[in-house]
């Protein structure tokens, strides 16, 4: 099979094959679902590794598929960035698949959950790929679509409020973004981020496009759907964080400001500081949350932040760290779906003396969030270094001390919440040890958390040639490094 | 090159192991001292292979660079005799831990990293060890049981913040000295980098000072070593962690930097401060366990002032002084862990003449004193000889005034430890102990009252890394009686002065200086410090705590009404046609995607 034919196979396997689902809920054969759903996201994965060799030796693969005129092309491309970005999430979206097939047992709403859950990962492939903006926000919106769904998932009042809310947010800056899109094409006269390579974008169509880029990638200030999306089931809460929603914002950014269009220098500061009050802000509040799901939530508002300093300053970080935090959060988040399960509350302050039983899940949970507080040799470490460490120069030198005690933040909040759910005394009922599937995959991320620092050659290696084959060079290349 | 590589892997690879073998005590409890002989084994072929370098990549900067030269090989030395010690002991301890199995995991861990730290020669790798130490400190503290808990949390997180400051200060050096590697070009000149150079130093210096247990990052150390088990106090905090803590302190000082004014004039400030804080706590704590504790913090200040110095007699002094305290230290902490089993208390009114009825404890503690007053002929009476001498070469006679003082109350309260172990007490009988839990003491006793003649033998080695032009300066001191040498018997004399004084007030040795609580001076103080109000942790946490909170409150909750309010109001009119469609049939959401599609294909053709 060839690149070209491998990328749409990525796609159109989880895509199409999603369609398959709630025929097998017609027939009656709902069991069935949860295993072709890991079937269709597995297979997806496995040949995302048949793109790693390529990628890593630079080869890049573009291809159109016309579909109107000259102007909406199904534009693929196949580069390092787009192989690092399909691998990490279809990685994670096959553990949180084979995952749920221990927690999703809701009977009949089985079929609509794995239906929509391989359609997201369908539509993040087909984001992933395609180069042409009309596709890629397409796609954009076929995920806010199942994320909407998702977040709603329990159907109860306040539930659908907020998922409602997470789909006006992301769909409200979806929309300004396409604004944005239609002022470059009215500049430019194309859609293909090929074309547009090198090019100056203009400040209201940044703006705009900005607006879609943040509300997606949950960014202070449109980041208050992210916490509220925790009344979702945990695999959900966990796709949406570690291997799919949140990544999409950061890689439209990458996508279409690191390898397309040209942010004007003066821009370049104030992205960082938006990022980094992004980060700290939400640092704050995970330090004030007693709710695991919230204060995780809290914790991804804060590290998108730390990725996004890291586009501009670390490039190579940006991509390690969209894995290393990937990782982490969706074992974090599994971990909060076992701990849930068990003890039927997600307030921290009504559990305590967790590990006694959830040994597993507990330690799952600390090697978790040591890697996202960024504690060697956690995963974590290497991926905050690139990032933090592309800032030591000139004035930088001010935004990377701030991400710094940021990261002080970041370590107290985790580890304090580790402490209150599995140390301590118990203050609630006796709780059990998750189902074996549910913690095999908690387990396998906790050792990824580790082993991606073992085997840190291959992605680094990877992710540095996603940065030569950028475009435009970052804030500090501008700066004349 | 495959000693090397054992001396890291092995200990860390049998850590993660320690799952596995977690219900066979037996096994569990032999396991460091079978790696820690295995280490030893390690370190003796790399005894014959030293010099060594090795080098290969992994990274970006994260190069594996390791070395091994005389004075590498010195400090691994102590790192293997500690492990020994460390394994001998815990043969039987590690059943009286609350957690044994992650005892042991911590421990192993701890081995693997020290080596790790000892023998990198990449300030990144160092880093990653180093964390690992952290993770291995926290593990141990924890081991403990329920109620070391909150104090690993705080351990790990003092560990943690101090570590970042140091990641920021590296990232800031390394931009600087275009180098990773530690002792490559030229140090950088503070002098010539007066903003960066500064500020990458003092957060790299307050890393450091904060392993080896610097003010204001000492407050877990007394708390620590009234929870953790023994057997990992002696192991981690007094010892490993100081000759960690230190020996980078040096290389901070000595190889990676050119020291200015400024940056001296800050360290004698840590210096002096770390010297003090604790030694009035120390007086009057009734914790044997908690008086070790205190009194392990107080000549990290003296071994700060010697580097501070950046003269060769300091420098030298502080790395004997880090060697020798190391060694007294451990092997107090050893006792005190096998007197606390006797006695089933760790309070002093409850050893009083504990130390006379078991002997070998008790010679083993006293061994011990002589390194911890500095008599002669131990390696910290050269130690602080030294650091006099470097002080004085500097004209830093305000600070040697201050050192001097501090020596004094230190002997003191030494004195007073020693006396509680020795008072005649015929009724108290003591039990067997079980060997492995004593030889470690006395061994280690006996090795901090050798320290000087291991240091005189082991002068190649000080030369590898102080460098030739010192030859003959630490064997000449033996034979060398100078104004110095007066000023320690001062020491000595008004150490013991002020003990007998104090006790000739007091009830029992136990309780001397009990009056310092009462008094107006220093009983307010001394009352604020135990109930935690000094303590720069629980300062910090608060003003954390404040601070995000109100960013929470008045920010992003303000940010979220916002949010809703705008939603709500769209909802307000467009809510019924929603409500209408959001109503939980499958049937409608898939209508209603299609839909979309058809319209945003619309959209795109049109």
């Amino acid at each position: 099979m060839d690149l070209q034919t491998t990328a749409l196979a990525i796609i159109a396997i989880p895509l199409l094959g999603s369609l398959l689902i709630p025929i097998l809920g017609w027939l009656r054969r709902g069991k069935l679902t949860g295993y072709v759903a890991v079937a269709l996201i597995g297979t997806a994965h496995v040949l995302t590794w048949t793109l790693l060799g390529p990628a890593m030796a630079g080869t890049v693969v573009s291809f159109k598929i016309p579909f109107y005129g000259n102007m909406v092309n199904l534009s693929l491309t196949i580069d390092a960035l787009a192989a690092f970005m399909a691998f990490t999430s279809s990685l994670i979206a096959t553990l949180i698949a084979v995952y749920s097939l221990g927690y999703i047992e809701h009977g009949d709403h089985e079929p609509e959950y794995y239906f929509i859950v391989t359609l997201f990962l369908g539509a993040m492939m087909g984001l992933v790929f395609s180069t042409n903006i009309i596709f890629l926000y397409t796609f954009w919106e076929i995920s806010a679509l199942a994320c909407w769904r998702l977040i709603g998932y329990f159907r109860e009042p306040d539930y659908i409020w907020k998922a409602d809310k997470a789909f006006l947010v992301t769909f409200g800056g979806a929309v300004l973004m396409l604004l944005g899109f239609a002022l470059i094409y009215g500049q430019y006269g194309s859609f293909e981020i090929a074309e547009l390579k090198g090019k100056p974008i203009g400040a209201i169509a940044l703006v705009l496009i900005l607006a879609g880029i943040f509300s997606k990638s949950a960014t202070v200030p449109l980041h208050t759907w992210l916490p509220d999306a925790g009344v979702a089931p945990s695999t959900i809460t966990s796709l949406l964080h570690a291997a799919i929603l949140v990544k999409i914002g950061l890689y439209g950014f990458a996508r279409l400001f690191c390898n397309g269009l040209v942010i004007p220098h003066a821009w370049h500061k104030w992205l960082l500081v938006f990022a980094l009050a992004s980060a700290f802000i939400s640092a704050c509040a995970a330090l004030q949350e007693t709710n695991i799901k919230r204060l995780l939530a809290y914790s991804t508002v804060s590290q998108i932040g730390y990725t996004f300093l890291g586009t501009a300053t670390g490039y190579v970080g940006a991509l390690l760290y969209i894995m290393a935090h990937g990782i982490a959060k969706g074992g974090l988040f599994l971990c909060a779906g076992i701990i849930e399960h068990g003890t039927h509350t997600k307030d921290m302050t009504k559990m305590g003396a967790l590990f006694k039983k959830m040994p597993i899940t507990g330690t799952a949970y600390l090697i978790c969030a040591l890697s996202i507080a960024g504690i060697p040799p956690m995963a974590g470490f290497f991926a905050k270094w690139f990032v933090i460490s592309g800032m030591m120069y000139g004035w930088y030198r001010i935004i990377g001390t701030l991400a710094i005690l940021t990261a002080v933040l970041t370590l107290i909040y985790m580890l304090r919440s580790f402490h209150t759910i599995f140390l301590g005394q118990s203050r609630g009922e006796a709780h059990h040890e998750g189902a074996p599937v549910m913690v095999t995959v908690v387990a396998i991320l906790a050792v990824l958390a580790i082993l991606v620092s073992v085997f840190l050659p291959m992605p680094y290696a990877l992710a540095k040639v996603a940065a030569a084959q950028r475009t435009i060079f970052s804030t500090l290349a501008a700066l004349g490094r | 090159m495959t000693a090397m590589i054992l001396l890291i892997v092995l200990p860390i690879v049998a850590a993660l192991l320690v799952g596995a073998v977690r219900k066979n005590a037996r096994l569990l409890a032999t396991l460091p001292l079978v790696v820690a002989g295995v280490s030893v084994l390690g370190f003796l072929l790399a005894l014959g292979a030293s010099p060594l370098k090795l080098a290969g990549a992994f990274v970006g900067p994260f190069t594996l660079h390791f070395e091994l030269d005389g004075w590498r090989l010195l400090l691994l030395a102590f790192v293997c005799a500690f492990e020994l010690m460390t394994g001998i002991y815990a043969l039987q301890a590690v059943a009286r831990a609350a957690r044994p199995a992650l005892l042991v995991a911590s421990l192993l861990l701890a081995f693997g990293s020290a080596a790790g730290v000892v023998l990198t020669s990449n300030v990144l790798v160092l880093l990653i060890f180093w964390e690992m130490f952290l993770l291995a400190l926290y593990g141990a503290i924890a081991s403990g049981g329920e109620r070391a808990e909150r104090t690993a949390f705080k351990a790990l997180i003092i560990g943690g913040a101090s570590d970042f400051l140091m990641i920021l200060g590296l990232m800031v050096y390394i931009v600087l000295r275009g180098s990773v590697i530690m002792g490559a070009g030229a140090p950088v000149d503070i002098a010539k980098t007066p903003q960066a150079g500064l500020f990458a130093f003092v957060l790299i210096f307050l890393g450091a000072g904060a392993k080896a247990g610097m003010f204001p990052f000492h407050t877990w150390i007394p708390q620590a070593a009234e929870v953790m088990p023994a057997t990992g106090f002696a192991a981690l905090p007094a010892s490993l962690e100081k000759i960690l803590g230190i020996s980078f302190l040096y290389t901070l000082t000595s190889k990676m930097f050119v020291l200015d004014g400024r940056a001296r004039a800050i360290m004698m400030v840590f210096a002096v401060v770390t010297a003090f804080v604790v030694i009035l706590p120390a007086l009057v704590e009734p914790n044997l366990k908690r008086v070790l504790a205190l009194t392990a913090i107080s000549p990290v200040g003296f071994m700060i002032a010697g580097m501070a110095t950046s003269a060769m007699a300091g420098m030298a002094g502080a790395l004997m002084y880090m060697l020798t305290h190391a060694t007294y230290k451990s092997s107090m902490f050893f006792a005190a862990g096998a007197l606390e089993k006797q006695a089933g208390s760790d309070k002093l009114v409850d050893l009083r003449g504990l130390g006379r009825a078991t002997p070998v404890l008790g010679w083993g503690f006293a061994l011990a004193f002589l390194g911890a007053a500095s008599l002669p002929p131990t390696g910290g009476f050269m130690a602080k000889e030294l650091i006099f001498e470097g002080l004085l070469h500097h004209h830093n006679g305000v600070v040697l005034a201050l050192l001097v003082v501090a020596a004094v109350l230190n002997i003191a309260v030494f004195s007073k430890v020693l006396a509680v172990l020795w008072e005649r007490r015929p009724e108290v009988a003591a039990q067997r102990m079980p060997g492995s839990e004593v030889l470690p003491a006395f061994l280690l006793g006996m090795a901090a009252a050798l320290t000087g003649l291991i240091f005189s033998l082991a002068t190649p080695a000080f030369e590898v890394t102080l460098g030739p032009a010192e030859h003959g300066m630490l064997t000449a001191m033996w034979t060398h009686v100078g104004p110095l040498t007066g000023l320690s018997l001062l020491i000595y004399i008004l150490g013991f002065g002020v003990y007998l004084t104090a006790r000739e007030r007091a009830a029992s040795a136990a309780e001397t200086f009990g009056g310092l609580v009462e008094s107006p001076v220093t009983g307010p103080g001394l009352r604020m410090a135990a109930a935690g109000k000094l303590d720069a942790y629980e300062i910090g946490l608060k003003v954390v705590d404040f601070v995000t909170r109100v960013v929470f409150r008045y920010l992003e909750r303000l940010i979220d009404v916002v949010v809703d309010g705008i939603i709500a109001g769209g909802k307000a009119v467009s809510g019924p046609a929603l409500s209408a469609i959001h109503n939980g049939v499958y049937s409608n959401y898939l209508a209603w995607a299609v839909v979309g599609l058809i319209a945003v294909l619309a959209l795109v053709l049109m």
